[in-house]
């Protein structure tokens, strides 16, 4: 695991453990959804920003 | 024999016997263990799942050489599935407290999972559950000692029958072992489309019920150019059809490797462009390793495809428009503005047309919906800064549309020059021809455009009248029919004259047999699917352009699209003979 925090994705009243892609798949969320990221640890704010990096380019891939 | 209809998504011929797919629920025994067996279970369940990561870090290093990324990427997603940690917390304690078996608990883990996308009518969220019940599948196999068919098993050629193939399997398909493929579901733009046409595979789909009509062993030919599949077919067809397939292979394999780096220029040395048609920028690789010239005609439906209620923003637009001219080399790409409606996307915006291919489509659309239509033309603007990109507008029939569009073009680059975004203040702007008011003003349209493309599949339609799905009247889709062949040359012949490029991105210009005709007309560039670009290449090396042109003054003499055909297969047949049967 790259980052020691809990991580959290919040989206439509649902919540889900960050680092599980199958989780983060039943979030069902779509272009344009409004993610909440919510990380608690010691690297928190790495992971987060991570995260951001992560959801804003796309995934690497074309949307 | 039995004739089935499905919509072509690949091109290419292929008889074979027919190998069905698995398609069946997997049956999951339940049973209590008792707790001295239940850590016996938690590690049944580990192997299994490690035994099939095991596979599929084989099945990525097996084929690293041929696939393209979109294979990895999918396989890659499959491993992260199955060492998911959270599902394999959940597993582990489903066996302990409920005392169940491994199977029982892996199934109904997954199910949970899946049960809440399933209800969702969004096509991408249904993906995403088809992905994980893909994952589950692998692991209930390894769990049951059934070894599942799969395509990376098989030992021979054969025509794949499917409900649907799953992403791992369309990641999977071997074009030396899958010589064609048949589903019962699909579309244009799905994943098995994509991945077929990527790897030359000849694939029909949306085929309703051929998982019933077909049994294991049965011959079947599949033909992905007209959208036909046939059962058992008589002597007769069965020999047409070997014909075609074997041709099909040996000039495929030849002419991909031989014509890649050759130039596209007739014998007597004048160079046309043959460049490629894609959907996504995943195809990009595949045009460039068939030497292709740059993109002709890059749809862009898919990025609105299969969203309710959501549409793609200027970002999200850039982002992909980025990825593909990165990609690029300094190749030129067009971009297709949306061209929803008829039979391409629905934006189901609730308005139920009554005659859809006559209704709100392409630039009628873009100009009702501009919330969609000015972010897609801005985001177009920004990317052409970062390479050479032309824009081009679909359904134009009249003047006033085109004159509208470049309004609105111009309004848009006006903010971006406010907002200080550099972009092409050149950047070459056209339209697709393919309303037959379009063709016959082709001298009107020509002065106020840089480019002209001929979108063929709908003028053949329109021209004609005639809906090509529709098996009672698709024989009366005819491109050799003089009516189509003199708005084709009317289009090339003015926009030459006013030194405009004209280019074809209809699935005419990819047929062998009509490629010399539209060099003799006069066509500078031909826009196809990536893996014809050799054949079209291939022809245009065979003639002169002196030949070309008096081809095409034969044809013009002529009066009926029978002969017609016949004549252009004959001299194609004779040009490149492993192309025409």
């Amino acid at each position: 695991m790259r980052f020691r925090s809990k991580v959290t994705l919040h989206t439509n009243g649902q919540s889900v453990n960050a680092k599980s892609i199958i989780e983060v798949l039943t979030l069902a969320a779509m272009p344009g959804s409004q993610l909440m990221v919510i990380a608690e640890g010691d690297d928190a704010e790495p992971a987060a920003a991570a995260i951001e990096a992560l959801v804003k380019g796309g995934f690497g891939e074309e949307l | 024999m039995e004739i089935r209809k499905g919509i072509a998504v690949s091109p290419g011929y292929a008889v074979g016997d027919a190998f069905l797919l698995d398609a069946e629920e997997v049956r999951v025994p339940r049973r209590q263990v008792r707790p001295e067996e239940v850590e016996g279970e938690v590690g049944r369940f580990r192997a299994a799942r490690d035994a099939c990561v095991a596979e599929l870090t084989e099945s990525i290093r097996s084929m690293q050489k041929k696939a393209g990324g979109v294979a990895e990427g999918i396989i890659n997603a499959h491993v992260a599935m199955l060492l998911d940690p959270v599902m394999a917390k959940e597993i582990e304690e489903f066996i302990r407290r409920g005392k169940a078996n491994a199977e029982y608990a892996v199934a109904s883990s997954y199910r949970r999972k899946t049960k809440k996308l399933l209800v969702n009518a969004n096509p991408r969220i249904e993906e995403f559950a088809r992905n994980i019940i893909d994952t589950e599948r692998q692991i209930l196999h390894q769990l049951l000692g059934k070894k599942e068919e799969t395509l990376s098993t098989l030992t021979r050629g054969v025509i794949v029958i499917a409900h649907d193939i799953s992403p791992t399997q369309a990641a999977l398909l071997d074009p030396k072992k899958v010589l064609a493929l048949a589903t019962d579901v699909g579309g244009k733009t799905s994943h098995t489309a994509l991945l077929a046409r990527e790897r030359g595979i000849p694939a029909v789909v949306g085929l309703e019920s051929i998982t019933a009509d077909v049994t294991g062993g049965d011959t079947v030919i599949v033909d992905g150019s007209t959208g036909q599949v046939m059962i058992n077919p008589d002597d007769e067809t069965l020999k047409i059809y070997q014909t075609l397939g074997k041709n099909f292979r040996s000039s495929q394999a030849e002419s991909q490797s031989k014509y890649r780096s050759l130039p596209a220029e007739t014998k007597d040395g004048v160079a046309v462009r043959v460049l490629a048609n894609i959907e996504k920028p995943e195809e990009i690789p595949a045009m460039i390793d068939a030497g292709g010239k740059g993109i002709g005609l890059y749809r862009t439906e898919y990025l609105f495809f299969g969203k309710h209620g959501e549409f793609p923003s200027e970002a999200e637009h850039y982002d992909a428009y980025l990825k593909a001219v990165s990609q690029l080399g300094g190749r030129e790409m067009t971009i297709r503005t949306l061209d929803a409606g008829a039979d391409k996307v629905s934006l189901s915006d609730g308005q139920h047309e009554r005659n859809p291919f006559l209704g709100c489509r392409g630039i009628r659309l873009c100009f009702e919906r501009g919330d969609l239509f000015r972010p897609q033309l801005r985001a177009i603007l920004r990317v052409s800064s970062r390479g050479k990109v032309k824009i081009m507008f679909p359904m134009v029939s009249t003047i006033d549309e085109l004159r509208q569009a470049k309004q609105v073009l111009e309004e848009t680059m006006e903010d971006l020059r406010r907002e200080d975004h550099p972009f092409d203040e050149h950047i070459p702007v056209g339209i697709m021809v393919e309303v037959p008011a379009a063709a016959i003003l082709a001298d009107r349209f020509a002065p106020e455009v840089d480019f002209l493309s001929l979108g063929t599949n709908d003028l053949v339609q329109y021209t004609m009248a005639v809906d090509r799905g529709n098996e009672r009247v698709a024989g009366l889709y005819q491109p050799s029919n003089p009516a189509v062949l003199r708005l084709i040359r009317n289009v090339i012949a003015e926009g030459s004259k006013h030194g405009k490029t004209v280019s074809m991105c209809g699935e005419m210009a990819g047929d062998p047999v009509f490629v010399t005709l539209l060099l003799g007309m006069g066509l500078n560039e031909f826009s196809v699917v990536p893996n014809v670009i050799p054949a079209v290449k291939q022809v245009i090396r065979s003639v002169t352009m002196k030949e070309a042109k008096e081809l095409a003054l034969k044809v013009i003499a002529l009066h009926d699209p029978k002969s017609i055909y016949d004549l252009l297969a004959d001299h194609a047949r004779r040009v490149a003979p492993d192309l025409v049967p």
